[in-house]
């Protein structure tokens, strides 16, 4: 039996810019999270510890960040850690990124740069690795092609370990990421692929005969990434079943929400969301929508700003929001006749933009 | 804002005076001219004239107001009431020369300002209206009143003025400002279109983002440069992580290349020496085999050849005997060969001498006729020719008739007498030649031509042709053409007899048919003798094979000297010939411990070269590899700090963003449309309350004599009388003039000052009035002065009288 603790996207070193508020804290968030995997890993006996590639964002990083990811991996107390380097930090003749950390890496860290199958007997583990290494940005190249015409010798568990797009399952319009294909990967005779690329976790619920995973990014880093961030963990027993665990791993948590506001419980209700400690490791995109009573309007205007307290970044649209602007609230505040009042009465109701927009330029002139 | 008081110290022709004010009615008679404009003056100037003038402005301006008696300042203290009573103080002073004036200003809070453009800029800060609503509404003089409508046709300033008060009333009702609307309304849609082309929706002047404004640009312009700018960022990164991978791509061929070439050269680089060695070795084993071969050769050749040329000598002495015996045969032949052309030479000498003497009998028996003859002749025949040329030439023709027959004789002269019959009654002709005779009945008659001498020619010709006769008989010819063939003849048997005599001389050679015979005999007898070809053909097989054997003897000699002089002896040769075969064994024995040359070489020389050319590759590469590596550590300094990924989203939400805003930007665009519109239509109604309030003063001070007034915009243009009849302004009387300007003052001055406290000047309003008239506009004036200051100025006692209402005094100055 063995234990594989399976993760991949990392991307230590991106830099969140379009996170202005919260890039920072996500940033480093990801060398914790990684830290706490091994942690994990060591706590469930994992026998090997794979990252499925892009552990960097970049072959272009700095000698104290791979210190720091390097001596985090080290950690880890199990047989093998498998590192592949995917298409972000992909692996070239002279990369500086790859020799760097080989030289810093543990006895039973393996960097899986070349296609060659890679035996585990060394490891104390019967086990064979089919490495589907990145050989660059972006390529059509499906890199484990290789493996396939390879004899497999029945007696050891195949462990095929790849990065790149699968057909169906990740977008790669342009066959840009090595793409795969699960009929190909699923006919290549390996025993289980330990996949990356995909920042979601595939399969979403792994079943007995699944032999393709691919857990998602362990920290997520965007709004299309909205689970908690996730790592797998496969058992592979004598008869070669698989049996995997999904792992929560990340620390912080990308949400979309949407809401309408068209009362004043409405109000209250998402106000209140947010008066605990829920999101306060939460990049919230929000976006509000309705038609509110003016004073509610005006409250939702002052209170949004408590919403931007109880979160590490708001990305709030509430530009479909709508004050309620009515023909009787208009005869109420202005003299029928006056400029005000035909402007307003002039703008058809649906124009809801347009008589809100009008409305508050006249408020404000009014102060 | 009132008038409290005001003091003049001095100020044109009064020295010293403090007038004070009231509220209401004002009522202030003075001397034309002396009194009442200069209150006038010294008011609108304490107001709006700064104290800072230039020399010339003083001058131009202030001049008039100082005193004719002398002295260069004038002085004005104003007091001024505001909304809450509070009195604010101004003292300006004007003195001749640059800027000399002064100025004081002290306002309801205690604070004094001194400072002369501060203090005129306050005042006009605190005035109800603007300096030129002021100078031409509410201060008007009394020559401006009837022209108040004409220079408000001329002050944009005023007629700005009033259009916002009249617009302010009209559409502020709901408490907003419409000029402050509109300013916002174009600030917002300045913040988000400036320099956006909203029709081309692309910046103004087609300035994208590879040439953007830098400065003054609006949201949309903003949002737009800033999804532009992350667009050309993605393009950038796709494009640099492109080119990197092409980079790495090539690098990494090339590394691989190396790889393999070094893996090869590795493989093949220990083995070099080795080779290279074994080559020289079996260059060394192929001389040494190559040499015992030829020592081998020599050693079984050398035995051999001396036997042979043993054997060759005899075979060559007797092939020189056979030799010597052909050729002493052979001379014997050329003598046969020489008896048998002497045999033929004689036979030809006997026939050519029986020819010689055949001809030269031909010669003797012929007809000797020589050319010196034959010349003779011809001559002879010529000179006759000659002659009878002549005769000829004199010929006569003769023609006889008879009746009888008769026979007569006729000579020609030279030829013979000839007998001629005449028959009867015939007549016969007969011509002559120079002459003839006639032998009638034995009368001779001789007939000569007449010219010449042609009887001594004829007797020349007759003794020519004797003479010819003669020598033809000599010659024993009958013609000279028969002469000259008989001549030709014999030069042609004289001619054969020559050719044959020279052709039996030539043959003989210069010797006698005797000696040759001789020399014939002494040949002897040579029938036995064979032909000289076959002797020939032998003597030339003999020489053949001797040169044959010569040439091999010479041979076997010329190799067997060069072996005695290489190795002395056949022994010495087979010495030799085991020292080298002892090396050969050596030579192979140590080329057996050597590498083999390794497959798919065919030489040394060729896997040597390999091994170089390898080496020579490695370095090449190691060259092109540092080049690759420096490309990428160049380009790698540039990368862009951000992923093509993280800048795809980052692209989507600007792109978003600028939808955003421009959506906002188009609802503000929408919301600015629909002002505009409804601010124009409303803009039309703008003078209807102007209008209103214009003919109720209008047709309270002309008794209802106009019915309306049209407008055309802010200014009356038109009355329409009581009788129906439109009227001009210009077509009023100087009187209706007067009411119209003041019903038009007060109409203006109610909208300037309808929220706030002010005052009105009026400057002898009914002067040109007449009685009924004058008294409407003083109860007009009265009512006016209810609710607002008016100071009325008059030089006539009896208009200050009419128009003082009971609470008012008259103030004279």
């Amino acid at each position: 039996m063995i234990n594989i603790f399976h993760t991949a996207d990392h991307h230590l070193g991106l830099r969140f810019k379009n996170h202005p508020e919260a890039s920072n804290k996500l940033a480093q968030a990801r060398y914790v999270t990684l830290e706490k995997l091994v942690g994990m890993a060591n706590e469930k006996n994992a026998d090997i510890f794979a990252i499925a590639g892009d552990l960097f964002q970049s072959p272009r990083i700095k000698v104290g960040e791979i210190l720091e990811c390097v001596h985090a991996i080290n950690k880890f107390e199990g047989n093998a850690a498998l590192i592949l380097p995917g298409n972000h930090d992909y692996i070239t003749e002279d990369s500086q990124l790859w020799d760097r950390f080989k030289k810093e890496a543990g006895e039973n860290v393996l960097v899986l740069d070349e296609k060659e199958p890679v035996d585990l007997s060394e490891y104390d583990l019967n086990a064979m690795v089919w490495p589907a290494p990145c050989h660059a940005k972006h390529s059509a190249e499906n890199a484990t092609g290789w493996i396939d015409d390879e004899e497999k010798k029945p007696d050891k568990i195949h462990i095929g370990i790849a990065h790149g797009s699968i057909e169906g399952v990740s977008p790669d319009f342009n066959q840009h990421y090595f793409p795969m294909t699960v009929r190909e990967l699923n006919s290549s005779g390996v025993d289980i692929w330990l996949m990356g690329h995909t920042h979601i976790t595939w399969p979403e619920k792994p079943g007995k005969k699944d032999i393709i995973f691919n857990p998602g990014t362990p920290e997520p880093d965007g709004f299309d990434c909205s689970h908690e961030g996730r790592a797998f963990l496969h058992t592979i027993d004598e008869n070669k079943l698989i049996s995997t665990e999904i792992l929560s791993t990340g620390a912080y948590r990308f949400r979309n929400m949407m809401r309408s506001l068209n009362s004043e419980s409405d109000l209250e209700k998402l106000l209140k969301e947010f008066e605990g400690n829920e999101f306060n490791h939460t990049i919230l995109k929000l976006d509000v929508s309705g038609r509110l009573e003016p004073e509610l309007y005006e409250q939702w205007r002052e209170k949004r700003q408590s919403i931007r307290k109880a979160v590490v970044e708001l990305k709030l649209d509430d530009s479909e929001l709508r004050r309620k602007v009515t023909e009787e609230q208009i005869r109420k505040e202005f003299t029928d006749g006056s400029f005000p009042e035909q402007l307003l009465s002039s703008i058809p109701e649906e124009n809801e933009a347009e008589l809100q927009m009008a409305y508050e330029l006249i408020k404000e002139v009014q102060k | 804002m009132k008038l409290k008081s005001i003091k003049l110290h001095p100020f044109a022709g009064i020295r010293d005076k403090t007038i004070v004010f009231k509220n209401g009615l004002n009522v202030l008679l003075g001397p034309n001219e002396a009194g009442k404009s200069t209150i006038y003056h010294a008011i609108l100037n304490g107001l709006l004239t700064t104290t800072s003038l230039t020399t010339t402005k003083v001058e131009s301006e202030m001049g008039r107001f100082f005193p004719s008696s002398g002295g260069d300042v004038i002085r004005v203290d104003l007091e001024l009431l505001d909304e809450n009573q509070n009195t604010i103080r101004i003292r300006k002073a004007w003195k001749k020369g640059n800027r000399q004036g002064s100025a004081f200003l002290h306002l309801a809070d205690d604070t004094e300002i001194t400072d002369e453009e501060q203090v005129q800029q306050r005042i006009e800060e605190l005035l109800p209206v603007t300096a030129a609503t002021l100078r031409t509404i509410l201060l008007a003089d009394q020559s401006g009143l009837h022209h108040t409508i004409r220079e408000m046709e001329q002050e944009d300033g005023v007629r700005k003025e009033l259009g916002d008060i009249l617009r302010q009333n009209l559409m502020e009702t709901g408490g907003v400002s419409v000029d402050r609307f509109r300013e916002l309304l174009d600030n917002r849609y300045e913040e988000y279109f400036k320099r956006w082309d909203r029709e081309q929706e692309y910046p103004e002047k087609n300035r994208g983002i590879s040439n953007p404004y830098k400065t003054g640009t609006g949201k949309v312009l903003d949002a737009y440069y800033q999804k532009e700018q992350l667009r050309l960022h993605l393009d950038e990164a796709r494009r640099f992580e492109d080119e990197l991978d092409l980079l790495n791509k090539k690098l990494s061929d090339l590394i691989g290349k190396q790889k393999e070439l070094i893996t090869e050269f590795e493989k093949l680089q220990p083995l070099k020496k080795g080779i290279s060695q074994r080559q020289q070795l079996e260059l060394r084993l192929e001389t040494a085999t190559e040499k015992r071969k030829g020592l081998l050769e020599i050693s079984q050749k050398w035995p051999v050849m001396e036997d042979r040329l043993k054997q060759l000598k005899p075979k060559q002495d007797k092939l020189q005997d056979s030799i010597q015996s052909l050729k002493k045969e052979q001379t014997l032949a050329q003598n046969k060969q020489k008896a048998e052309q002497l045999q033929l030479k004689l036979k030809k000498l006997e026939n050519l001498s029986a020819r010689v003497k055949a001809a030269q009998k031909e010669v003797k028996e012929a007809k000797k006729l020589m050319p010196a003859d034959i010349k003779q002749l011809r001559e002879l025949r010529s000179e006759i020719n000659n002659l009878k040329g002549q005769v000829e030439g004199a010929r006569l023709t003769l023609r006889m008739r008879s009746d009888s027959d008769q026979s007569i004789e006729f000579k020609e002269s030279g030829k013979e007498v000839e007998r001629l019959k005449i028959p009867s009654g015939k007549s016969i002709e007969k011509s002559a030649a120079g002459g003839f005779s006639i032998n009638i009945d034995g009368v001779d008659i001789e007939v000569f031509s007449g010219e010449g001498d042609l009887e001594n020619t004829l007797k020349e010709l007759s003794s020519k042709e004797k003479d010819l006769q003669k020598l033809l008989k000599e010659l024993d010819v009958d013609t000279v053409q028969s002469a000259e063939s008989l001549a030709e003849l014999y030069r042609q048997k004289l001619q054969e007899k020559d050719n044959t005599e020279k052709l039996y001389r030539s043959e003989l050679d210069g010797k006698s048919e005797e000696e040759l015979k001789k020399e014939l005999e002494e040949l002897g007898d040579l029938d036995k003798v064979r032909s000289l070809e076959e002797i020939s053909n032998d003597l030339v097989d003999k020489q053949t094979e001797l040169n044959g054997l010569s040439k091999e003897a010479n041979e076997a000699n010329e190799k067997l000297e060069n072996w005695k002089k290489r190795y002395e002896s056949i022994d010495d040769v087979i010495l030799e010939l085991a020292d080298i075969s002892k090396s050969i064994k050596d030579i192979s024995g140590e080329i057996e411990q050597l590498p083999e040359l390794p497959e798919g070489f065919d030489s040394a020389d060729e896997f040597i070269e390999k091994v170089d050319s390898l080496d020579h590759e490695i370095r090449g590469l190691d060259h092109r590899i540092n080049e690759k590596k420096l490309e990428k550590t160049s380009k790698e300094a540039n990368a862009p700090d951000t992923s093509s990924e993280e800048l795809e989203k980052m692209l989507e939400e600007t792109e978003a963003d600028f939808d955003r805003i421009r959506h906002e930007a188009e609802t503000l665009a929408n919301v600015r449309k629909r002002s505009s519109e409804i601010l124009e239509s409303m803009d039309a109604n703008t003078y209807c309350g102007l209008e209103e309030s214009f003919l109720k003063w209008l047709q309270q001070m002309a008794g209802n004599r106009f019915d309306s007034v049209q407008m055309n915009g802010d200014l009356p243009a038109t009355f329409q009388t009581d009788d129906g009849r439109p009227l001009t302004y210009e077509l009023l009387s100087h009187g209706t003039k007067d009411i119209v300007a003041l019903a038009w003052r007060f109409a203006l001055t109610e909208y300037f000052l309808q929220d706030q406290t002010g005052f009105i000047v009026l400057d002898d309003p009914m002067v040109d009035m007449d009685p009924e008239r004058r008294d409407k506009a003083s109860k007009a004036i009265e009512e006016f002065a209810n609710d607002r200051q008016v100071l009325v100025m008059t030089c006539h006692p009896e208009h200050a009288e009419l128009i003082k209402n009971k609470e008012s005094e008259i103030a004279a100055f």
